[in-house]
């Protein structure tokens, strides 16, 4: 199994309006090319402006991550992945955030890496994987806390209780099989980032659960909530959370008791 | 692979970061009796234990030690060259003397004081050292100075971080350190100066440096190196057993030397073991 791993670094200054990490750059390809088939780091030159564009604070200043409106809310993030599936040879796309800096944990145990992400594969049996977002002190983040009413109500048509209480999925890591499946669903995501409405602030389009807005995280998860109810992927995916976001086979933690998914019709 | 017990003991000496940085002034002892006495005490308690105790300083330092006249077997007045380098490096001094040692030795710091010598399960070790340094926050900032200014300067810090990543921050302390294994600490020391030097230079045109870079290319990277050659030292101190029963000695680390139930009692005991040199210390210091 080819691996192909990538991510986007900001640069900050004149060039975007995120951190500057490009002193990350050289680290990263060096470290993970000593253990995956490719590596590219992407930079806003590779990023058309539309996916890296700004938000005004007044409007889209998001609580759980400030200045991320700078930065489009990471669009770049579907936009890069999308672009890497159709331009690379490898059989599978690892995308996991640059800033190894504010979270220690990402470099964790890179040596076993192939082992690790053959292994989520395999275990969860599907074309996509990323594990459920683990909070701090075993408290499990719902859908509903960063989710706005608005995303369900347009990607699957309304509320369900079963819906706000699924558990979170963490998008800073991306496992892709090279797939017509996954292409099209990155194409997707990256369409759906382009509804503004989906990331304002109004506090009228959120429910009662909703605490802080996880933007491009928040629209796939409402998308693969909408993929088990419509049968494409498993009910109970992707099956795994991982402690401190430290991603290894053996930190991965198998979860069950998760609500069972009706359709809103 | 050298296999024979440890009978040297070396010191060694560097004045530039004592003469240019007032805080490090008598090695930050109380007093210049209390410095000379830190050393009389270390020096001489080292001599009844090993057959060579020998000495790596510069000039300015061995007109300093020169009037106590230490039963030193050998003094070398080798570290003029040293001079380059920028008065925050202050263990580089250390590091050159690992580098140019040729048979199984321990190094000790002039603040500590082996009172029984080496125990026999130590006298064979390839690695000796103090104890780790875990928990402190410094080195976690090292590590991302690291990658912020000096990425790709230290193959041996490179190749930890992609092993471990920034998680697992390590370092041991060097207030001992020797071994017998000869070609291991001299291939450290060769890295550990490698990367001295770019730090030096980089000190030229960025000066932020951070106060504990000593400790980093000196503590840390050997720890890293040690990781990576799955190499397991003989600890002094075990965990953070203080003192180790096993191993009765007293490092009067970093501040502790500025206590003054420590200072009092250093110099208590030199005027209990050693009475004319007291005397001596007392004169010169006056």
């Amino acid at each position: 199994m080819k691996i192909h791993y990538i991510t986007y670094i900001s640069q900050g200054g004149d060039i975007d309006k995120g951190a500057d990490l490009s002193r990350l750059k050289r680290p990263l390809e060096d470290i993970f090319s000593r253990y995956l088939d490719r590596v590219t780091i992407y930079e806003s030159k590779d990023v058309p402006y539309e996916y890296r564009k700004e938000y005004d604070s007044e409007n889209y200043e998001c609580e759980a991550n400030p200045g991320y409106h700078n930065l489009g809310f990471a669009a770049f993030k579907p936009y890069l992945i999308l672009k890497t599936l159709d331009e690379t040879d490898c059989d599978v796309v690892y995308w996991r955030d640059a800033n190894f800096i504010k979270y220690n944990t990402y470099l964790n145990h890179i040596p076993d890496i192939r082992e690790t992400i053959e292994y989520a594969l395999s275990e969860a049996g599907t074309d996509i994987f990323l594990p459920f977002e683990l909070r701090k002190h075993d408290i499990w983040r719902k859908m509903g806390m960063s989710c706005p009413s608005i995303m369900f109500d347009s990607i699957l048509g309304g509320i369900l209780d079963c819906y706000i209480e699924y558990h979170e999925i963490n998008n800073g890591l991306i496992l892709l099989k090279n797939t017509e499946y996954s292409r099209n669903l990155v194409r997707e995501w990256l369409e759906n980032m382009s509804n503004v409405d989906f990331f304002s602030n109004k506090k009228e389009s959120r429910h009662h659960n909703f605490i802080k807005h996880s933007s491009d995280q928040s629209v796939l998860n409402v998308m693969l909530l909408r993929e088990m109810i419509e049968g494409r992927l498993p009910e109970g995916f992707p099956f795994f959370g991982f402690l401190e976001r430290d991603f290894h086979k053996s930190t991965l933690e198998k979860i069950d008791n998760l609500p069972h998914l009706r359709s809103y019709e | 692979m050298n296999n024979t017990k440890i009978n040297k003991a070396v010191y060694s000496f560097w004045t530039k970061p004592y003469r240019e940085h007032e805080w490090k002034a008598m090695g930050e002892f109380r007093s210049e009796e209390s410095f000379l006495s830190s050393w009389a005490l270390s020096v001489m308690y080292a001599k009844k234990h090993f057959e060579k105790v020998e000495l790596y300083i510069d000039k300015e330092g061995w007109e300093m030690l020169e009037p106590l006249n230490l039963p030193f077997t050998k003094v070398h007045v080798t570290f003029e060259d040293l001079d380059k380098y920028h008065n925050e490096l202050w263990s580089i001094s250390k590091i050159y003397t690992y580098l140019l040692q040729d048979e199984p030795f321990i190094h000790l710091d002039s603040d500590v004081y082996l009172w029984v010598g080496l125990p026999e399960k130590y006298q064979n070790s390839e690695i000796i050292l103090q104890n780790p340094e875990n928990g402190y926050g410094f080195y976690k900032d090292m590590l991302v100075d690291y990658i912020d200014r000096f990425w790709g300067s230290s193959d041996v810090i490179d190749d930890f971080i992609a092993k471990n990543g920034i998680s697992k921050v390590i370092a041991f302390n060097c207030g001992v350190f020797g071994g017998t294994n000869i070609d291991l600490i001299k291939e450290y020391a060769k890295k550990s100066i490698d990367f001295a030097d770019v730090i030096n230079e980089k000190l030229k045109s960025d000066p932020a440096v951070k106060y504990c870079i000593p400790c980093f290319f000196e503590q840390s990277l050997l720890a890293m190196m040690l990781d990576l050659n799955n190499t397991f030292p003989s600890l002094v101190m075990e965990g953070n057993e203080f003192p180790n029963p096993r191993f009765p000695y007293t490092h009067l680390a970093a501040g502790a030397k500025k206590a003054e139930k420590a200072d009092a009692a250093l110099k208590r005991r030199i005027r209990k073991d050693y009475p004319a040199m007291a005397n001596l210390i007392k004169e010169i210091a006056k």
